[in-house]
């Protein structure tokens, strides 16, 4: 067996120079998979991972918000991360003295590339505590309770463009079913400002216990929405996917779409217990 | 791991208690519904706190042990072993160099004579490494060296220079996993690494990342 390399990379061919820059970039959940899945296979074939991660700049985003907070670009969430990857240089080394496109290299020189997001859990589904454990080691989670909230994922933004969203009718009656009818406390977990949600909710203020979570990083956002004990969102959403990925056995929860749609999602093996 | 036991207090006795602390130690919190047997529960969880019970899913008495808040991975330091000569060829200042940048706790076993041994100690007193710990136990007879390969959890043989290395095909045969030198003939009894992994001779940052991800392995 020779030295193997893995790399994972979205897209590669897009504007680019790796591992420094990349022109338009994807949300945190479609670039998690391609990173789980090239450190999981990493760890199972003996492979060294390269440093995973461009920085983005997501002019589109910036554009369409005019707001600075639209260019996040998951750095510090990638950079918890890189103690598991080689350094930058030694992968920019790597990466620019090998052949990754051509597969006939893969005698001479065994690296792989794992390019396209490829959003499903299906072949990460084995890895699941791997994951969770690392995520955990990576931000120094101690073990905790759940936490007993419901965690609601409200995606507006590129979902509203794309017309995934979830009617703001229907958000409003879920929210209320879960805090009057089932007395939870509802936190949500957003993209959005708190100004933008009760303008597409059209209302003045949040509901009685319902409140916005002020985001540290998208990362942090994922793994406590994996630690409520009920989570609710709209299954097109793979950052919600995540949150249930990465929740603790036994957490309860709710999709915004009914089963007939959400059954049509092939993207998790972990099934949605409830549809409102 | 479970995560919560239901208790009635009627059927509660002691004797069952004692079950529950003996077979479920992963467990969390223990609910009971209500708080006649809270005195069971003083003699085996040091810390717990109680709600009053109330006619409301929330308020549900909770025992909860808080020692039990570990950490969630299942092992949390890694054993290696080196087994060779000590010598330049050989390179085992690799091996502590890398082990000086690792964020989780290593014990080091070399097993061997040569003469970067005293070298080999004053690199360890004068980096005063805060996480890993080193045993230099010399020559060894076989027996005694098949059981301690057997004991450490990834053999590394950093080799800038090993015509096969023997130690490694044994660790093998013993289930122990390899990381080798790409300078090692051994390499090729690695297949596909499921039984080692190979990194660039003589590159320590490779090396650094071969050892993180078998510490990850090890959480499977």
């Amino acid at each position: 067996m020779d030295v193997k390399y893995y790399l994972p990379l979205i897209h590669p061919k897009r504007l680019s120079f790796y591992p420094f820059i990349r022109v338009g970039g994807f949300g945190l959940g479609n670039m998690l998979f391609p990173f789980f899945r090239a450190l999981t296979y990493s760890v199972r074939d003996g492979a060294i991972l390269l440093y995973p991660h461009h920085n983005q700049f997501q002019p589109r985003n910036f554009l369409r918000n005019l707001n600075r907070d639209s260019l996040r670009n998951y750095s510090t969430d990638f950079q918890k991360f890189k103690w598991s990857s080689l350094p930058i240089i030694n992968s920019l080394n790597i990466y620019y003295s090998r052949n990754w496109e051509n597969e006939n290299h893969i005698e001479s020189f065994p690296n792989i590339l794992f390019y396209g997001y490829k959003n499903y859990f299906y072949d990460l589904i084995d890895y699941r505590d791997l994951i969770k454990n690392y995520i955990n080691y990576s931000y120094k989670i101690s073990r905790t309770y759940p936490k007993n909230k419901l965690a609601y994922h409200l995606r507006l933004g590129d979902f509203i463009i794309n017309k995934q969203n979830v009617n703001p009718g229907k958000v409003l009656e879920s929210l209320n079913y879960f805090t009057k009818k089932l007395s939870f406390e509802v936190e949500i977990y957003s993209d959005s400002s708190l100004k933008q949600i009760n303008k597409f909710l059209g209302i003045n203020k949040l509901p009685k216990k319902i409140s916005l979570v002020k985001s540290v990083s998208p990362m942090h956002d994922l793994i406590k929405m994996s630690q409520a004990r009920y989570i609710c969102g709209n299954p097109y959403s793979t950052f919600v996917e995540w949150a249930r990925f990465l929740s603790f056995p036994g957490q309860v929860s709710y999709s915004l779409q009914e089963k007939r749609i959400s059954d049509t999602i092939f993207v998790s093996p972990i099934k949605w217990q409830n549809y409102l | 791991m479970l995560n919560y036991i239901f208790v009635f207090p009627r059927i509660l006795k002691i004797g069952f208690s004692l079950l529950i602390q003996k077979v479920f130690l992963g467990v969390e919190q223990i609910y009971l519904f209500s708080s006649l047997n809270k005195f069971i529960y003083l003699i085996y969880f040091k810390r717990y706190y109680i709600k009053p019970y109330q006619d409301n899913k929330e308020n549900i008495i909770k025992v909860i042990n808080k020692n039990k808040r570990l950490n969630y991975l299942k092992k949390k330091y890694l054993n290696i072993i080196f087994v060779g000569q000590l010598i330049k060829r050989k390179d085992p200042f690799l091996l502590f160099r890398a082990c000086k940048e690792l964020n989780f706790k290593v014990n080091i076993t070399i097993v061997g004579e040569g003469n970067l041994k005293k070298g080999l100690h004053e690199f360890t007193k004068k980096n005063n490494f805060k996480n890993t710990k080193v045993k230099f136990l010399g020559t060894v007879e076989n027996q005694k060296l098949i059981k301690m390969i057997m004991k450490n959890d990834v053999l590394v043989l950093p080799s800038r220079f090993d015509g096969f290395g023997f130690v490694v095909s044994e660790a093998i045969k013993y289930g122990t996993y390899v990381i080798v030198s790409s300078q090692v003939g051994a390499k090729d009894l690695l297949l596909r690494g499921k039984k080692g992994a190979v990194f660039n001779m003589g590159s320590k940052d490779e090396l650094i990342n071969q050892l993180n991800l078998h510490f990850l392995r090890q959480q499977i």
